[in-house]
C-alpha cells in the first residue's frame, strides 16, 4: 500500500492545491492562514515520506505525463533532493507558524499566504526536477514569488531592495537560460541524466567549458558567490522577518543545490579546471562575506552577510569533490538552514523588545529575556562553530576533507573565517544581549519575559522548534552525517542517477 | 566516567531553577554530588598507583569514527583530582561569596558546566571529544568572565578571552586532524600515542606541532597570547581561583603532557615549548611585581608558573617531568588559596589594591594565616610543598644536560626571586603594614570562605613535610604517563580486575623534603635572598614600562578596530549600493571567465557572417533593426520610464520573432509576460528615488563593458552556430505530436502535453505577478 503513494509528486501537489484554495478564499485571510498551515504541514509530512521512501527504495522517478525520459519532463528524487525537500518543509512549516504573529494584516490580506505557497512550490520543484529547462521554470516561479513577497509591504526600502533583487536575479536567469540553450546546442538534450551521458561522450571537452561558465554565473548569482553576491545584502534585510528568514534560509541554498547538482552530474568533464574555479570562488566568498559582516552594526545585516560567507563553505565541499567533502557540504547546508533561519527569527523577536535591529540601540536582552538568550546562544555559537554545536561538525568535516585533499590553503581560509564569524557573533552577543539598554530607548520596552511569550508565543515557539532541531543535529550528528555521506556517494556516482532515470 | 560528567552537566542545567528557591538544599546536594564523584575517582587510586589504567567507551558519531572514549591513568586521575577537589572547595567558598549577587543560580550553572567540560577534557581518549570539551571550557569561561556583564570591562575581557582561546582552538583542531592523517588512528588518543614513529617520519609533523602548540599556548596564556588572563580577573573571584589558576589554564599544560610521548624526540617541540615557556615565565614574574591589584599580581604569577610548566616540558626527560608534576600540584594549592583569599579581602574591605590595604593580620587573623602559608609555599620556603617543587625544578634543570640549561636555570632563578618579592609585597603590604585601614571596622570573612583557603594552606604544609607518603604515589604515575613511550591498546573496561594495562615501566619519582646541603639548596636560599633584595627596589621596577603601543592590550584593540575598519573599507567598495556597479561586476566576472575559456579552448570564429545575412528574410531584418534601434535609444534617454518602455519594445519585437517562427503560443506568452512585467516595473519605479545617473560620464564608464559583453556573447553564438545539433528530441516531437499528442503544431503539443509542467510553472508565474500588481496598486505606499 505504502509504496503506491506517489511520493515524488506529492509535495508539489499539496502546495499547488493549497494555493488554489487560498485563491478561492481570497477575501478571507484567516481561512487562507489555515489552508496554508495545513498545506505546509502536509508538505512537511510529504517530505518525510519522500525521504523515507528514497532511503528505502533508492532513487524515485516520475515521468510526467507518462512521456518517457528524455522526451518528457522527469521528476527525480535522489537522497540529496529528498533531504532538501524535507528541510524546506521544516522551514516552511516553522516560518508559517512564525508569520501568524509577525506579518501585518495588510500583507495577509493581499496574498501573503498563497504567494508563500507558490514560492515553496518553486523551491520544491527545483529540488525535484530532472530537466534543465524545467529547472529554469521553477527558478522563475521562485523568483517572482519571492519578489512579490518582498514588495507586498510597499515601503520605499523594500521596493528599492526588491528592484535590485529582481534585476540581478533576471540577469542570473538569463545566464541560466542561455546556458541551457548552449547545452542543447552541444548535446541535443535537456534531461539531466541524458545530458550527463551526452557530456561524457562529447568529443570536444573544451567546448563544454562555455556552458559551464554560464551555469556558474547563473547559479553563482542565485547562490550569492563572490563577487556575485551583491543582491543579497541589498535585499534580504528589507522585508519582514518571516519573509527575510525564509529567503535567507532557503533561496540561496537552491542556488547551491543547483551548483552541486550540475557540477556532480553534468559538468565533470574537466574537474581539475571547473572545481578549482569553484574552490577559489568558495574561498573568496567565505572571506569577503565575513568581512562584510564584521563591518555591519545592524542585526539583520550582519546575518545577511554571514549567509554569503557560509555559502562559501558549502561550495568548498563541492569543490573539494571527495565523498567526505560533499557529505560535509550537505551537512553544512542543513545546519546552516536551521541555524541561520533561526537567527533571523530571533532577530525578529529581539526587535519586539524595543523595536530596533540596530545594535547600538539594543541591549539588556540577556537580563530581561533569558529564554531568547538561550535560543540565540544555540544558533549563533553553532554558526560560529563552537563544538559540539552543529556548525562545528560541518566545519570539522570540511577541514578534514580539505586536509586529506592537501588543500591546506582553503582550510586555513575556512578556519580564519570561522574565527571572524565568532568575532561578529560575539559582537551581537555583547551589544544586544549583555550590554545594558541605552537609557533613551528604555521607554520603548513593551514586554517583559513573560508577556513577550504570551503575546508572541508562535514566534517564540517556532524559534524553539528550530533550536531543538539544531541541538539534535549537534548532539546526535551521526544520523545526518551518515545520511549526507550516502547522499554524497549517490552524487559522486552519476550512473546510479542515470540508471534510475533512463532504464535500459 | 561518562556518568560523572553527565551528572555534573545535569546539575548545571537544573541549578538555575532551584538554587534561588531552595538555596540550602541545592547547595548541600551539589556538595554531596561532588563528594560522591571525588570518592568514585578515589576508589581507583589503589589500582592507578599500581600502574593500571581504565578505558570506557561509548559510541557517538560512528560515521566519523568519533567516540566518547574515556581513559583514566595516573595523569588523568591527577588532573581529575585537581578539578574535583578544587571544585568542591571553590563551590563551598562560592556559596558564601556569591550570596549578594543576583542570578546566583546562573553562576552555579556556568561553574558546574565548566567543571563537567573540564573533567571531560582530561578524561577524553579521543582527540575530537577532547577538543569538544576543550572548546566548552573556553565557552564557559567566556560566560563566567562576563558574569558581571553590566560592566563594559567584563564584557571586553570575556570577548577577548573567547577570541584568543577559541581562535587557538581552531589551530588545535587543525593540528589534531593532521595528527589523524599522519597516524591514521581514527582520532583515538592511545592509538595515536603509539604511533610516535610515524609522526617523526611524517613531513607534516612540523605543522602539527606548531598548530597544537598554538592551541596550548592560547589556552594556557603563554606569551604572546597571555594578555587575556590578567583581564579575565574581571570575573568573580571564585572563577579566577578555579578556572584561571587551578584548572582551565592548565588545560594547555595537560595537553602538552598528554602529547609529549608523541613529540618528545622532535627538536622543534622541545624548543617551541621551552623558549615560549621561558619567556612567559620571566615576563610574567616581572610584570607581577609591578601590579597593585592583588588579583592581577596573582594572574601574572600564574602566567609565569604556566611558563615554568611549558619550559620544563620542553626540557623533557624523566627528571624534568617529575619536577614539573610536583610543581603543578604545589601551584594549585598555593595559587588557588591565594585567589580565594584575595576574594576574602575584597569581600570584607571592598578593595583589592595593595595601596589601599593594611593591618589585615589583626582584623582577619584566619585569612592572614592562610595567606602566609600560601605565600610561603609560593616563595619556596621550607617545609612547604612549594619548596619541594622548586628544589626539584632546580635539580632537574641542573642535571638535565639540555643545551639551554643555564639560560633556563638563570631565568628560573630570576622568576623565583620575583615570586618571592611579590609574596613579600602581598604579605607585608596588605597584612603586616599599619595605617590606612586601622580605624575601620573590618571583620573576618565567613567560615565557608576561610575554610577552603585554610585547607589548601595546610595541605601545602603537610604535603611539603611528607611528600613521599602523601602525593608521590599518584604523582609518579602521573609523570610516568608523560614520559612513557608505549601505551597499551588492549582496553580493560571500567572496574575490570585483570591487569592487561599495567605499565611495564617503573616510575622514577622520589620525593623528599630534605636533600642535604648541596648546590640546589644553595640556589633555593639565594632565590629567597634575591627576592628580598628585589622587594626593596620594587619602586624602580614599577617604573620600567613598555611604551603603550607595545602592550598586548593595545595591539589587541588595534586588531579589533583594524578588523572592523578594514572590513568596512572593503565592504564599502564591493557593496556600494549602486545597482549598475553590481551589474558591471557580473559582466566583468563573466567576461574574464569566458575569455579564459576561449583562450584555453582555442576557439576561433568559424561562422561566416555573410552567409548568415544572405539567408535572412526581410522581416527578420526588420526585427533586428527594431531591437538595435531600441537598444541604441536606451543610451540616449535619462528617464526611467522611457527606459522601461524601450525594454518593452525589445520584448515585443522578440515576441514578434516567435510568431514568425510559427510558435504563436510562445509569442502570446511572451506578450503577456512582457506586459505584466512592464506594469509591475513601472508601478515600482515611480516610487523610487529620482534617477541619479545624470551625466554622460557613466555612459563612458560602462560602455566598454557593455560592448565587451556583447562581443563575447556574439562570439559564443558564432562558435556554436555551425555545430550539428543532435536532433533526437526534435525528431521525436515532430513524429509523435500528431499521433500521440493529437496536434499538428509540434510546438503547441510540446507546450501543452510533452512538457506541460513547464507551462504550469509559467502560468503560476503570471498569476503571482498579477497578485503582486494588485497588491502594489491597492496597498498605500509607505516611506
Amino acid at each position: 500500500m505504502i509504496h503506491q503513494i506517489p511520493f515524488v509528486q506529492l509535495p508539489l501537489w499539496v502546495l499547488i492545491t493549497g494555493f488554489v484554495f487560498c485563491i478561492l478564499f481570497w477575501r478571507y485571510s484567516k481561512i487562507q492562514e489555515m489552508i496554508a498551515t495545513i498545506s505546509v504541514g502536509l508538505y512537511l509530512l510529504a517530505g518525510i515520506g519522500l525521504l523515507v521512501s528514497v532511503y528505502q527504495n533508492g532513487i524515485q522517478v516520475l515521468q510526467v505525463g507518462k512521456w518517457a525520459a528524455p522526451f518528457g519532463i522527469t521528476l527525480v528524487a535522489d537522497l540529496f533532493s529528498a533531504i532538501m525537500v524535507l528541510i524546506s518543509g521544516v522551514l516552511a512549516f516553522t516560518i508559517t507558524c512564525y508569520s501568524f504573529q509577525d506579518i501585518s494584516a495588510e500583507r495577509k490580506k493581499y496574498g501573503f499566504y498563497p504567494v508563500l505557497l507558490i514560492m515553496m512550490f518553486g523551491v520544491c520543484g527545483s529540488f525535484l526536477t530532472g530537466d534543465v529547462f524545467n529547472l529554469y521554470v521553477w527558478f522563475e516561479v521562485m523568483l517572482v514569488a519571492s519578489f512579490v513577497l518582498i514588495v507586498l509591504g510597499n515601503t520605499k526600502p523594500q521596493l528599492e531592495g526588491a528592484v535590485k533583487y529582481v534585476i540581478l536575479s533576471f540577469i542570473s536567469s538569463g545566464f541560466v537560460l542561455t546556458g541551457i540553450g548552449i547545452l542543447y546546442n552541444i548535446t541535443g538534450a535537456l534531461n539531466m541524466a541524458e545530458l550527463s551521458i551526452a557530456i561524457s561522450e562529447c568529443p570536444d571537452k573544451k567546448l563544454l567549458s562555455i556552458p559551464a561558465v554560464f551555469f556558474f554565473m547563473g547559479f553563482g548569482i542565485k547562490a550569492a558567490l563572490f563577487p556575485l553576491f551583491s543582491w543579497l545584502p541589498a535585499s534580504y534585510p528589507t522585508p519582514p522577518i518571516s519573509i527575510g528568514g525564509l529567503m535567507a534560509g532557503l533561496l540561496t541554498k537552491v542556488g547551491v543545490y543547483a551548483l552541486i547538482r550540475f557540477f556532480t552530474l553534468i559538468f565533470t568533464h574537466d574537474v581539475a579546471l571547473t572545481h578549482s574555479v569553484l574552490l577559489i570562488a568558495s574561498g573568496l566568498t567565505m572571506f569577503f562575506g565575513v568581512l562584510g559582516a564584521a563591518a555591519q552594526n545592524d542585526f539583520r545585516k550582519i546575518l545577511s552577510f554571514h549567509i554569503v560567507s557560509q555559502i562559501g563553505y558549502m561550495v568548498m565541499g563541492l569543490a573539494l569533490f571527495t565523498p567526505l567533502a560533499l557529505a560535509g557540504a550537505i551537512y553544512f547546508l542543513i545546519h546552516n538552514i536551521l541555524a541561520k533561519t533561526n537567527l533571523f527569527l530571533i532577530s525578529g523577536i529581539v526587535k519586539e523588545t524595543n523595536g530596533y535591529f540596530n545594535l547600538s540601540k539594543l541591549g539588556g536582552v540577556y537580563k530581561n529575556f533569558p529564554l531568547v538568550s538561550v535560543l540565540f546562544v544555540v544558533s549563533a555559537f553553532s554558526l560560529a562553530g563552537i563544538p559540539p554545536l552543529s556548525g562545528f561538525w560541518g566545519k570539522f568535516i570540511l577541514a578534514k576533507a580539505g586536509f586529506e585533499s592537501e588543500q591546506y590553503f582553503i582550510v586555513a581560509v575556512s578556519l580564519l573565517v570561522g574565527f571572524l564569524t565568532l568575532f561578529s557573533m560575539s559582537k551581537i552577543w555583547l551589544k544586544a544581549f549583555w550590554s545594558p539598554m541605552p537609557e533613551a530607548e528604555k521607554k520603548r520596552i513593551k514586554y517583559n519575559s513573560i508577556s513577550l511569550f504570551k503575546s508572541k508565543y508562535f514566534m517564540v515557539l517556532s524559534s524553539i522548534f528550530l533550536a531543538l532541531l539544531t541541538m539534535f543535529i549537534s548532539f546526535y550528528p551521526d544520523y545526518l552525517i551518515s545520511l549526507s555521506e550516502k547522499a554524497a556517494v549517490q552524487l559522486l556516482n552519476p550512473e546510479i542517477y542515470i540508471n534510475a532515470v533512463l532504464p535500459k | 566516567m561518562l556518568l560523572t560528567i553527565l551528572l555534573i552537566f545535569f546539575a548545571s542545567l537544573l541549578s538555575p531553577f532551584f538554587y534561588k528557591r531552595y538555596q540550602l538544599a541545592t547547595a548541600s546536594l551539589l556538595s554531596l554530588l561532588l563528594l560522591g564523584i571525588i570518592f568514585f575517582y578515589a576508589t581507583h587510586l589503589p589500582q592507578i598507583t599500581k600502574g593500571e589504567s581504565f578505558v570506557s567507551s561509548f559510541s557517538w558519531i560512528d560515521s566519523l569514527g568519533i567516540h566518547l572514549t574515556f581513559y583514566l591513568d595516573g595523569l588523568s586521575l591527577f588532573f581529575v583530582m585537581l578539578i574535583t577537589v578544587m571544585g568542591l572547595l571553590v563551590l563551598l567558598y562560592s556559596f558564601k561569596y556569591m550570596e549578594d549577587y543576583p542570578n546566583r543560580g546562573v553562576f552555579f550553572c556556568y561553574l558546574l558546566f565548566f567543571m563537567g567540560a573540564m573533567l571531560g577534557l582530561v578524561l577524553s581518549a579521543n582527540l575530537i571529544s577532547l577538543f569538544v570539551f576543550w572548546e566548552l571550557t573556553s565557552f564557559s569561561s567566556f560566560l563566567l568572565i562576563g558574569f558581571k556583564n553590566q560592566k563594559a570591562e567584563s564584557r571586553r575581557a570575556a570577548r577577548q578571552a573567547l577570541l584568543v582561546t577559541a581562535g587557538g582552538g581552531l589551530a588545535l583542531m587543525s593540528g589534531f586532524i593532521l595528527l589523524e592523517i599522519i597516524t591514521n588512528s581514527g582520532f583515538d588518543l592511545l592509538a595515536t600515542l603509539n604511533n610516535a614513529e610515524a609522526v617523526r617520519e611524517s613531513n607534516l609533523h612540523t605543522a602539527a606541532i606548531i598548530l597544537i602548540a598554538i592551541g596550548a599556548i592560547s589556552k594556557s596564556a603563554q606569551f604572546p597570547l597571555h594578555f587575556w588572563l590578567p583581564n579575565a580577573m574581571a570575573a568573580p573571584t571564585p572563577v579566577s581561583a578555579y578556572l584561571h589558576s587551578a584548572t582551565m589554564v592548565k588545560a594547555g599544560v595537560y595537553l602538552i603532557f598528554r602529547l609529549n610521548p608523541l613529540f618528545e624526540d622532535i627538536a622543534l617541540w622541545s624548543y617551541v615549548l621551552g623558549i615560549t615557556g621561558a619567556i612567559t615565565m620571566s615576563w610574567g614574574a616581572f610584570k607581577a611585581l609591578q601590579q597593585d591589584d592583588i588579583k592581577r599580581i596573582l594572574a601574572y604569577t600564574t602566567i609565569s608558573a604556566l611558563g615554568i610548566f611549558f619550559m620544563m616540558t620542553g626540557v623533557g626527560g624523566e627528571k624534568a617531568i617529575n619536577a614539573v608534576m610536583v610543581y603543578v600540584l604545589a601551584h594549585a594549592f598555593y595559587k588557588g588559596g591565594l585567589f580565594l583569599l584575595a576574594g576574602n579581602i575584597e569581600h570584607q574591605t571592598g578593595s583589592r589594591k595593595l595601596s589601599e590595604l593594611s593591618d589585615l593580620v589583626r582584623k582577619m587573623p584566619y585569612s592572614a594565616t592562610a595567606v602566609i602559608f600560601a605565600c610561603a609555599s609560593m616563595a619556596g620556603v621550607i617545609p612547604f610543598i612549594g619548596f619541594v617543587g622548586k628544589e626539584s625544578l632546580y635539580e632537574a634543570l641542573y642535571h638535565s644536560g639540555h643545551q639551554l640549561e643555564f639560560v633556563y636555570l638563570a631565568m628560573l632563578f630570576l622568576a623565583g626571586a620575583f615570586f618571592t618579592a611579590a609574596t613579600i609585597k602581598i604579605v607585608y603590604g596588605a597584612f603586616l603594614e599599619k595605617g590606612k585601614l586601622e580605624g575601620k571596622a573590618i571583620k573576618e570573612a565567613g567560615i565557608l570562605m576561610v575554610f577552603s583557603p585554610l585547607i589548601l594552606g595546610i595541605a601545602g604544609l603537610f604535603t611539603g613535610i611528607l611528600p613521599q607518603f602523601t602525593v608521590e604515589p599518584l604523582l609518579k604515575w602521573s609523570a610516568a604517563a608523560v614520559y612513557q613511550t608505549e601505551f597499551s591498546t588492549e582496553f580493560s573496561t571500567e572496574f575490570s580486575t585483570d591487569l592487561p594495562n599495567a605499565l611495564s615501566i617503573e616510575p622514577s619519582m622520589k620525593l623528599k623534603l630534605w636533600h642535604g646541603f648541596n648546590m640546589v639548596l644553595l640556589l633555593s636560599l639565594l632565590t629567597l635572598l634575591s627576592g628580598v633584595g628585589l622587594y626593596f627596589i620594587r619602586k624602580l621596577i614599577e617604573k620600567l614600562n613598555k611604551p603603550y603601543w607595545l602592550t598586548a592590550d593595545f595591539i589587541y584593540d588595534q586588531f579589533i578596530n583594524g578588523t572592523s575598519n578594514f572590513s568596512k573599507a572593503i565592504t564599502n567598495v564591493i557593496q556600494n549600493g549602486y545597482l549598475r556597479n553590481y551589474i558591471a561586476v557580473f559582466m566583468v566576472t563573466f567576461s574574464g571567465m569566458m575569455i579564459f575559456v576561449f583562450i584555453d579552448g582555442g576557439f576561433i570564429v568559424s561562422a561566416d557572417v555573410g552567409n548568415l545575412l544572405e539567408s535572412a528574410q526581410i522581416y527578420e531584418l526588420v526585427i533586428i533593426a527594431l531591437v538595435t534601434l531600441a537598444t541604441a535609444f536606451l543610451f540616449k534617454t535619462k528617464s526611467r520610464l522611457i527606459v522601461t518602455a524601450t525594454f518593452g519594445i525589445i520584448g515585443y519585437s522578440i515576441a514578434l520573432a516567435y510568431t514568425l517562427f510559427s510558435a504563436p503560443d510562445v509569442a502570446i506568452t511572451q506578450f503577456l509576460a512582457e506586459t505584466l512585467s512592464l506594469i509591475l516595473l513601472i508601478l515600482i519605479l515611480h516610487r523610487l528615488p529620482p534617477y541619479t545617473l545624470k551625466k554622460n560620464i557613466a555612459h563612458k564608464k560602462y560602455l566598454p563593458l557593455a560592448v565587451l559583453f556583447g562581443v563575447i556573447m556574439s562570439f559564443t553564438t558564432f562558435t556554436l552556430l555551425n555545430r550539428e545539433v543532435n536532433a533526437d528530441l526534435k525528431t521525436f516531437f515532430l513524429e509523435n505530436s500528431l499521433s500521440e499528442g493529437k496536434g499538428k503544431n509540434a510546438v503547441n503539443v510540446i507546450l501543452t502535453d510533452f512538457r506541460a509542467l513547464d507551462t504550469l510553472g509559467e502560468i503560476t508565474v503570471l498569476t503571482v505577478t498579477m497578485i503582486g500588481i494588485i497588491a502594489l496598486l491597492k496597498i498605500k505606499s509607505k516611506p
